[in-house]
Order: C-alpha cells, then structure tokens, then sequence
C-alpha cells in the first residue's frame, strides 16, 4: 500500500527541478539526494552523466523518471 | 604471549545498529587517534590486530547480527589473526552478564557510558579537550550530530532507556563547536539524531529548546543542511516549524516516529497520544511547512492488535500519505513493560502485516 503511495509521490517529481546533493559514483552513475531525502533510509537520485559531477557537491537536476523508491534525473548545467 | 608485540596495534572497529551507535564508534575513534593509536572502521583487509564490536541490543534481529558478529571476531582470534576482541555498546550493556558467561574469550566488555574504561584498556586518556572531536566514518560531506544521550518516555515496547539511561542533553554552545568542526572537515550536511530529538533541552535548560538549537545551528556558516530524525509527537514544539519554514539551511524535511495509529494501540504502547491529536499535528506540519517530507516508522504485530486496528493504521496511512514509512516486526523484549503482555502475534503474521502495509 505505501509503496503505491510512495510511487505517486515521486511521479508528482517528475519534469521538476531539485537540489540535489552527489553523494557518490557507483556503477557508471552518480547517486545523489534532494533536501526531501536522508541518507540511506530515503530515495536516491539516479543521475547518468557524460561530464563529471563533484562528489559531495550540490548539481541541479531535472527529474526524468520515477520508481517506487527512487528517482531518475539529468544535471542542468549552467 | 606472541614474539610480535613490537608491532603497534591497528584498533578496527565495528559498528552494528542505528547512527547513534554509530557516533559513539567515531567519538571513540577520535579518543584512541589522539592518544596516537592507529584506528579504522569496518577494516576489510584483516590488518589490524584488535577488534572493537560495537553492538546493538534493540531488537530480536538485531541481537543476533551482534551476536554473529562477536563469534565471527572470535573465530579470527582463535585462527591466530586476531589478538584481542573487545565488546562494547547497548547489548554488552544489556546482557554483559550472561555474555561474559557465555563467551570468555572476549578479552573485556563495556557498557554504553564506559568511554574512559575503554581508552584504559589501551593505556590511553580521555580527552576532556577533544569534546564533540571524531574521526568520521561516513563520506566527508555529511555526518551525524547527536544532540542528546537517553530517552525519559517509557513506550512499553522500547528497550532503550535500559540501554541507554535518562535524557541528558548537550548544550548549545557544544553543539554549535561541533557543528563547527564538522563543517571546518568538509560537511556540508548534518543529520540531527538523538533517541528523542523534541525532549531537547528539557533536562538542562528546563524547556524544550530545539527551535533555538536549530537557529544556532542554521547561523552555522557553510552548513547548507540540517535535517531532524527522531521527533517525538507527543508535546512537539511548534515553532520547530517556523524554523524550518524561515530558515533557508534547515532541510523541509521531518522523520517522525508514530509507530501506530489506533488509540487501543497507541494506549497499550504508552505513547502519550491520540489518533486525534497526531492527525491535527500532522494537518499543522503540512499548513506551516508546504512541501515538506514526512518520515515515520510504525510497529506491527503489538501484543493484542487486531485486524480492526491494523485496518485502522491502513485507513491513516492512506488518509495522510506519508512520503516515507518504515516498519519493525514486534519483537517482545525482556524487561520492558510490554513484556507483561503476550507476544500473541506469531511471526509470519507480523510480517504478513507489515508487508500490508508497505
């Protein structure tokens, strides 16, 4: 049940632009998180990135996807 | 004993359980490295020669990865690979007697409040100086901060205060050095912890004080977020809102722990609080803080919850969409008051509900 719950609320994320802090590179992606995110309880940002994004700094980023747990999203560079 | 003792000794230590067992490995970390002694945490490479378990004693699961985790430090020390094994935290605390008894080859055990025996083990000093120094554990851009020891509530399921003793809080002034120097590392974002974030301040100032803790702590320069865990919702100070809604640095962001949603529940839980009054703090949460994040974990399988109750906290969860939820299986714990009641819940029905649920 939470989990539709919680899929709907990350639908609501979609095309809108968050804050995202780089926590790290795993995989290939960056794993990041919005202010509405603790560490490791809350959804991750999956970010798929071509240049390299500081770990530990904070990116701008679009929400392009979202999954019951987590979220897809791509840097806006300035 | 071994023709090697000219090595110096590398301390690992091991860190089982919540983030704020977490922060007494890192301030014991900070104390052993000041008194020059070589410290990692959760080493991999196998060369360090003592092994410090810092273990968890919460919960059912939770005593058993302890547990596990002590004999497999054991059998290294029995192949040779290991010299000495020490044991400390909230299930040494809890049950060290029966411990003792049942692994002697533990080469000494510690109580949650037994920092300055620790060193002593290591021939080392506390150092009053280094009040609020660790040695991080977590990567360099965020990092815990416990503003406060022990929990005073006596919610029937919990075994914490056993564990952990009487609220006392630590002061502003600590907290804001500590903050400080967490940022001077590289922090950018703190997480603030403590068994009951809203009794803050209750102990040492006589009021509940985290507001004013959070604007000393957003004025913190560099410090771009802060995020509460662990409020209480009985007696929660509203202006914790205003700060969070005017303060920039202060995350939108709250986890608070509800753990049911029946008043039968919520009554034989000892919590303090109505379905009524946490649906009127949950409607003021949202009014004062547009678009903040509500966390909350919840417990399934309570003695005596009746499939009217679990449909209850259904039909609150659904009625204020919570944008995260966790949940514990009960686990009935010796030496709490709920374990006067029966465990009349069997397992896979505990986990069958709160597979319900989630």
């Amino acid at each position: 049940m939470q989990q539709e719950i919680s899929f709907e609320k990350n639908l609501e994320k979609v095309g809108k632009i968050f804050r995202v802090i780089i926590d790290k590179k795993e995989a290939g992606r960056y794993l990041g998180r919005t202010e509405f995110d603790s560490v490791e309880v809350d959804n991750e940002v999956v970010i798929h990135s071509e240049k390299k994004l500081p770990i530990g700094e904070f990116v701008n980023v679009r929400i392009t996807k979202a999954y019951d747990y987590d979220l897809e999203g791509e840097v806006l560079h300035p | 004993m071994k023709s090697k003792t000219l090595r110096k000794d590398k301390v690992n230590i091991i860190t089982l359980g919540c983030s704020k067992n977490l922060v007494d490995s890192e301030v014991l970390s900070g104390q052993l490295s000041a008194n020059d002694i070589q410290v990692v945490h959760e080493n991999t490479k196998l060369d360090h020669n003592i092994s410090v378990v810092n273990t968890c004693g919460f919960i059912d699961k939770a005593k058993e990865e302890s547990i596990n985790t002590i004999l497999d430090q054991l059998e290294l020390k029995r192949r040779g690979k290991l010299d000495k094994v020490y044991v400390t935290g909230c299930l040494s605390e809890r049950y060290r007697s029966d411990l003792e008894k049942e692994m002697p080859e533990v080469d000494a055990w510690f109580g949650t409040l037994e920092l300055p025996l620790i060193l002593k083990q290591f021939d080392a000093d506390y150092k009053m100086e280094l009040l609020g120094e660790r040695l991080l554990s977590t990567p360099k851009h965020y990092a815990y901060l416990k503003i406060s020891e022990g929990c005073n509530r006596t919610c029937s399921f919990c075994a914490i205060p056993l564990m952990r003793g009487q609220h006392v809080s630590k002061t502003i002034e600590a907290l804001v050095a500590e903050a400080e120097g967490l940022v001077k590392k590289g922090v950018k974002e703190v997480m603030l912890i403590a068994q009951e974030l809203t009794y803050y301040g209750l102990d040492i100032y006589k009021k509940r004080e985290l507001p004013r803790l959070l604007h000393a702590l957003a004025d913190v320069k560099g410090l771009e977020w802060i995020r509460l865990h662990y409020a209480y919702p009985s007696k929660f100070p509203l202006e914790i809102l205003d700060v969070m809604r005017e303060r920039d640095n202060i995350c939108k962001y709250l986890d608070m722990p509800l753990q049911h949603a029946s008043n039968n529940m919520l009554k034989a839980m000892r919590r303090n609080i109505t379905r009524e009054e946490m649906t009127e703090l949950i409607q003021t949460i949202r009014e004062k803080v547009p678009g903040i994040c509500l966390r909350t974990t919840l417990i399934a399988g309570f003695p005596g919850e009746t499939r009217e109750d679990v449909e209850e906290l259904k039909q609150f969860l659904q009625e204020h969409r919570f944008d995260r939820v966790g949940i514990f299986n009960y686990s009935h714990e010796e030496n709490t008051s709920a374990f006067d009641l029966t465990d009349d819940i069997p397992a896979e029905e505990k986990a069958a509900r709160a597979e319900e649920i989630m």
